[in-house]
């Protein structure tokens, strides 16, 4: 008997050994289950031979230099005692002044264009504008837009961004610079500017979670790190801890990727969390005021051509997950460094890029 | 008029000496049925503006369905079972206006093609449940609303495999799910059946999650263990529904042998030609199935050329249909077909399936499908209504082809096959616990239910491998790439290599296919074209590929030993034991045939490594004295006599009785699948006058599966049965010293060499004798 256990037990490493090896060998692929096509900007594949050597490189460069050493020692942070267990988070703070338009100036140039209202394209519009209906607040008496204009007027005092940003969307493309100038009605206080690190694209753990906010100049950087799969709900919840009535996501294809993400792992662990909330993912906007200066809209490009920034030893989105692998098996934290880096990093950019699309679009 | 053509063929010169059996299936009058309660309006509306009454059998799949059972229906093609769950489904949906239904499909095509019904039925009743497919093809901008809107979803298993764990998108659908419908089950059986079970059970997973414990509807071709068969598949208990109310014209079912006598002047392809033109020519709109791609295109294409010059207007009226086509081509067909325009198609299994093209008058299978159940499948094609219709079956030369034509009362007497499921196999199961893992994390307390006793074991083995981890809120899929890529629901094999010619994909295939089919210099066929194999790389799995047009093909030769890992179980039968247990099986491929027709043309060497798995298998030994006993009566043969003076007695002893093992082992082989369901190219053999193991003359059968399929258990538990027929078989075929149809095997590694069909013969009967015995061994012991 005793055996026959042994036997089984060997038979299922076996099966198991094989199973890693198909495993390993899966690629990711365009476009994955759920309705949404993942961006070309987003996919991580194309790495090309010579960035897979150099990220090889600096894996082992980090294995070599931080051997025995313990995550304390290495990144500053804490350990975070939440209701679904803990995980490690880590803060930081920068300089960083965002340069929004200011809220009137942002209901102007909405209420400027007289083709939110139902029934008015371009032609109308030139001749209402010729008649002296300047604005959508001209048109309240009018007797065939006026109770459109009215109901427009009544959402945009409410400062309800969602609504908002559904009337426009109906009317315009979602990447429409009107539609990014309603989110200078909120408080700069109440932007979440976020970004996960991923074992995939989907269904695999989320291994970092980083959450950015304005306060004056600075920016505050929150990351949440698992240490190993178990911290997953933890981080989960650290993040959801930042996530009130008011605030409004900030993302770069987060639209896509980060929040069906985050919502798959909380219907994964069975976790509630309200994800409901205005966001502007400025994917859309970098597409339509960039596209044709940069050779791709990556966020990483687009750091590079518009912000001058050259990363040093960085690793590629798309070893983020092979990076961590060999954390979790070596227990080495060296290969961690470069994902939390590249994390801050991708936030940092992303509050830098919105900023940028408002003095674009001033 | 089909009596008539019927009693032609039966004069006709040319083929009157072939039909070797002609089965009368009478008519049979509808049997209505009457239910307890009334249906609605809407659906009275439904059966009013379609005309319909329903059968018995309708009535009573509706009446369980009421009752919140689980139903299997196993009715024949024709006999209204989509209308026996649509009604109690939609009713249903009626009165409860949140409640879903999940449709599954082992095709697009099958789903797309219900689609249409369901649509007429929801707009028809004008019950509102707003119909949709979703699959690979629905566009992503669609899925959201099919998901939120939708309560009759059709997709199929490949798509829900996944979509299963986005389950928190299909959240509505799924905690409102009340039925799921798995049409054409019977696809479900064997590897692809295993891995579709434990799919469902996944589903069954999900849906207690959100708090839903849907009905499941079966629907199946006629199996022998129909239950048991959808308990395992399903998971929860089922209630059967086979008594067919519907009415049945006179059908015909002709069994034909080019091999009548032993031998054949034209080949069973160019009989299917003759005989499909035949009914064509005679109007009846004829179907013919093939067992490959490359038969359809041909047959249609001789076909044509047959009435080129003698009938020129039936040139358009007859095509090939296949797998492969595009969509708007195959739609062309199909329609063509039900209106009538088209009088003869030539088709691959493609068309065994439900997909509507009416019914035609004659059906002509060109070689047993392998199973009854494809071959009833095929038959029932024919048959309109009430109206006479005829199915002929065309006989190869192979054994059991030949076996049913001899014995044509066993094809009608006997129950259909059973259908395996295979709930133990640890790779099955470990690979979707990994899916199971990336749905939502396993909680050892709840999912024994769903995957058997071995779950932890096979969780901490995935663990060790970092597939798996164990956190406090269960067991976290954390593999590197998605589980769901890496695990296949129809191939056990995940290692799959691509084909590439000119720098595009041309196909994929896996290991075993590509050592055997796409070694260098091998002819690769793809949709009738020949391609020659330039490199077979074994680390890149790429095989590079040169269309080039050549008249020849190739068949790779290879050499298979066998190693008993563990025996599981053995049992007596008298003197007679039989074995079974894991095995380990080692093929190379050492050379290749070059083959012109029939001919060998020439040789090569191959230099390829061993492909070694582990499977199941069966064995049993044979006594050592059969070898002298066998001799004694054989050395007084005059074939042997003759060879005395040519070899030593020893050699030609050993050749004797090695070719009699051999003889069993292909004879085995091939009359298995008629007794378990498979194709006999998925089961090996081995057999050895002294193997390693046993130390005694041993044949092995084995399943052609890593791990094991449950084909070789199957036949374990009926091994008297396949002893008694083989010997059977080999006994009344009339050709002298073997031949294909008993003991020659298409797949033979060693060139059939050695065979003896008297050892073969000699050695059944004292395997037989065994079984009568009783074991005095033991007697005597007390």
């Amino acid at each position: 008997m005793v055996k026959d256990e042994e036997k089984r037990k060997t038979t299922f490493h076996r099966i198991s050994k094989k199973w890693r090896e198909s495993v390993d060998k899966v690629k990711e692929y365009e476009v994955v289950e759920g309705e949404e096509k993942i961006s070309e900007e987003f996919i991580p594949f194309g790495i090309d031979y010579q960035e897979y050597q150099e990220a090889e490189k600096l894996k082992q460069r980090l294995l070599k230099k931080y051997k025995g050493k313990t995550l304390e020692d290495v990144i500053e942070g804490k350990e975070l005692n939440t209701k679904e267990g803990v995980c490690y988070y880590i803060e930081n703070q920068d300089r960083l002044s965002l340069k929004i338009i200011n809220p009137e100036h942002a209901r102007k140039k909405i209420l400027s264009d007289l083709k939110l209202i139902y029934g008015i394209g371009e032609v109308t519009e030139r001749i209402l504008k010729e008649e002296g209906c300047k604005t959508i607040e001209d048109l309240t008496e009018h007797p065939r837009f006026g109770s459109q204009a009215i109901e427009f007027l009544k959402i945009l005092d409410k400062c309800d961004t969602c609504q908002i940003v559904d009337w426009i969307a109906h009317w315009f493309p979602k990447s429409h610079p009107l539609i990014l100038y309603s989110s200078s009605f909120h408080n700069k206080g109440d932007l979440i500017i976020f970004d996960i690190e991923t074992m995939g694209l989907f269904t695999r753990p989320i291994i970092l979670f980083g959450v950015a906010r304005i306060s004056g100049d600075q920016i505050l950087i929150n990351q949440y790190l698992l240490r190993n799969i178990k911290e997953e709900p933890a981080a989960l919840k650290g993040f959801l801890s930042h996530i009130s009535e008011d605030s409004v996501f900030i993302t770069f294809n987060g639209r896509t990727f980060d929040i069906p993400y985050v919502r798959q792992r909380l219907a994964y662990y069975r976790m509630k969390g309200d994800l409901e909330r205005p966001h502007f993912d400025i994917l859309h906007f970098s597409r339509r005021a960039w596209r044709e200066k940069v050779p791709n809209c990556r966020l990483n490009t687009l750091e590079k051509y518009l912000l001058g920034i050259a990363r040093k030893d960085d690793v590629p989105s798309a070893l983020v997950p092979d990076f961590y692998e060999t954390y979790m098996r070596s227990k080495n934290v060296g290969p961690l460094i470069p994902i939390i880096e590249h994390n801050k990093q991708d936030l940092v950019t992303v509050a830098i890029i919105f900023s940028r699309l408002h003095e674009e679009w001033r | 008029m089909v009596e008539r053509i019927v009693s032609a063929l039966e004069r006709n010169s040319r083929y009157k000496n072939r039909v070797e059996h002609i089965e009368i299936l009478s008519p049979k009058e509808p049997t209505f049925g009457k239910l307890k309660k009334d249906l609605s309006r809407n659906i009275k509306n439904y059966l009013l503006k379609k005309g319909i009454k329903l059968y018995k059998h309708q009535c009573g799949a509706i009446e369980y369905l009421r009752a919140g059972k689980s139903i299997v229906i196993t009715t024949p093609t024709a006999s209204g079972k989509t209308l026996a769950f649509n009604v109690p489904i939609f009713e249903r949906l009626d009165q409860d206006k949140s409640a879903t239904a999940l449709y599954l499909y082992p095709t697009k095509a099958l789903a797309n093609d219900q689609l249409k019904v369901i649509k007429e039925f929801d707009s028809l009743s004008g019950i509102g449940v707003n119909p949709n497919v979703y699959d690979g093809d629905t566009p992503p901008n669609k899925r959201p609303k099919i998901r939120e809107t939708s309560r009759i979803i059709i997709s199929n298993p490949y798509q829900l495999h996944q979509v299963l764990a986005w389950h928190y998108k299909w959240q509505k659908f799924l905690s409102n799910l009340k039925f799921v419908v798995i049409d054409e089950a019977h696809r479900y059986r064997g590897v692809f059946g295993s891995n579709v079970a434990f799919l469902i059970r996944r589903l069954r997973r999900i849906c207690g999650f959100y708090g839903s414990e849907p009905q499941f509807i079966l629907s199946t071709a006629t199996l022998a263990n129909p239950i048991e068969f959808s308990e395992r598949l399903i998971g929860v208990r089922f209630k059967l529904i086979a008594n067919d109310g519907s009415p049945k014209g006179k059908k015909y079912f002709i069994f034909y042998n080019p091999y009548f006598d032993g031998i054949s002047t034209l080949s069973t392809h160019q009989e299917t030609k003759d005989l499909f033109l035949f009914f064509v020519r005679k109007d009846l709109q004829t179907l013919c199935f093939t067992l490959s791609r490359k038969m359809a295109e041909l047959i249609a294409l001789w076909s044509k050329k047959g009435v080129k010059e003698s009938e020129p207007y039936l040139m358009d009226k007859i095509t090939a249909y296949r797998a492969g086509y595009l969509p708007e081509e195959r739609r062309e067909i199909e329609n063509n077909l039900k209106n009538g325009i088209l009088r003869g198609v030539t088709s691959t299994n493609a068309l065994e399936l439900g997909i509507d093209v009416g019914s035609l008058d004659s059906v002509v299978i060109s070689g047993y499908p392998g199973t009854i159940i494809s071959t009833w499948q095929q038959a029932g094609r024919a048959g309109r209504g009430v109206s006479e219709s005829v199915a002929t079956l065309v006989a190869f030369q192979n054994p059991l082809d030949q076996y049913l034509m001899k014995h044509p009362k066993l094809f009608f007497d006997k129950p259909h096959e059973h259908a395996i499921i295979d709930l133990s196999n640890p790779y099955i199961i470990s690979g979707h616990l990994m899916c199971a893992g990336s749905e939502t994390p396993i909680k050892l307390s709840e999912e024994g239910i769903y995957f058997g006793d071995d779950v932890e074991d096979i969780l901490k083995a995935l663990e060790r491998e970092g597939l798996i981890q164990n956190t406090p809120n269960g067991w976290v899929y954390s593999g590197k790439g998605r589980a769901t890529e890496a695990v296949s629901l129809d191939n056990i094999s995940s290692d799959i290599f691509k084909v590439i010619c000119d720098g595009e994909l041309l196909e994929t295939m896996d290991r075993r296919q590509a050592y055997r089919e796409a070694h260098k210099g091998a002819v690769l066929l793809h949709q009738g074209e020949t391609y020659i194999v330039e490199d077979l790389d074994l680390k890149k799995s790429v095989i590079q590929v040169k269309k080039i047009d050549v008249d020849y093909y190739t068949e790779a030769m290879k050499v298979v030993d066998i190693e008993i890992l563990e025996e599981i179980e053995k049992k007596g039968i008298g003197n007679f034991a039989v074995s079974f247990g894991d095995v380990e099986a080692n093929e190379q491929y050492v050379g290749y045939k070059i083959m012109k027709y029939d001919k060998v043309i020439g040789m090569e060497k191959l230099d390829l490594p061993p492909l070694n798995f582990k499977t199941m298998g069966l064995w049993f030994t044979v006594p050592e004295d059969t070898k002298e006993k066998i001799w004694k009566k054989r050395k007084e043969d005059g074939d042997i006599k003759e060879n005395l003076n040519k070899r030593s007695e020893e050699d030609l002893k050993r050749g004797v009785f090695a070719g009699g093992l051999h003889g069993i082992e292909h004879a085995m082989i091939g009359i298995m699948p008629f007794h378990v369901m498979c194709d006999r190219w998925d089961i090996g053999g081995v057999s050895a006058p002294n193997h390693p193991d046993t130390m005694k003359p041993t044949v092995f059968i084995y399943d052609g599966f890593e791990g094991g399929i449950g084909l070789t258990e199957k036949a374990f538990e009926l091994i008297v049965e396949i002893v008694k027929m083989t010997l059977e078989l080999v006994r009344d075929c009339k050709c002298e010293d073997g031949c294909p149809a008993c003991i020659y095997s298409p797949k033979c590694g060693n060139e059939n060499k050695p065979l003896d069909k008297k050892a073969t013969i000699l050695i059944l009967e004292e395997l037989l004798n065994l079984m009568k015995q009783e074991d005095k061994i033991k007697v005597r012991g007390r």
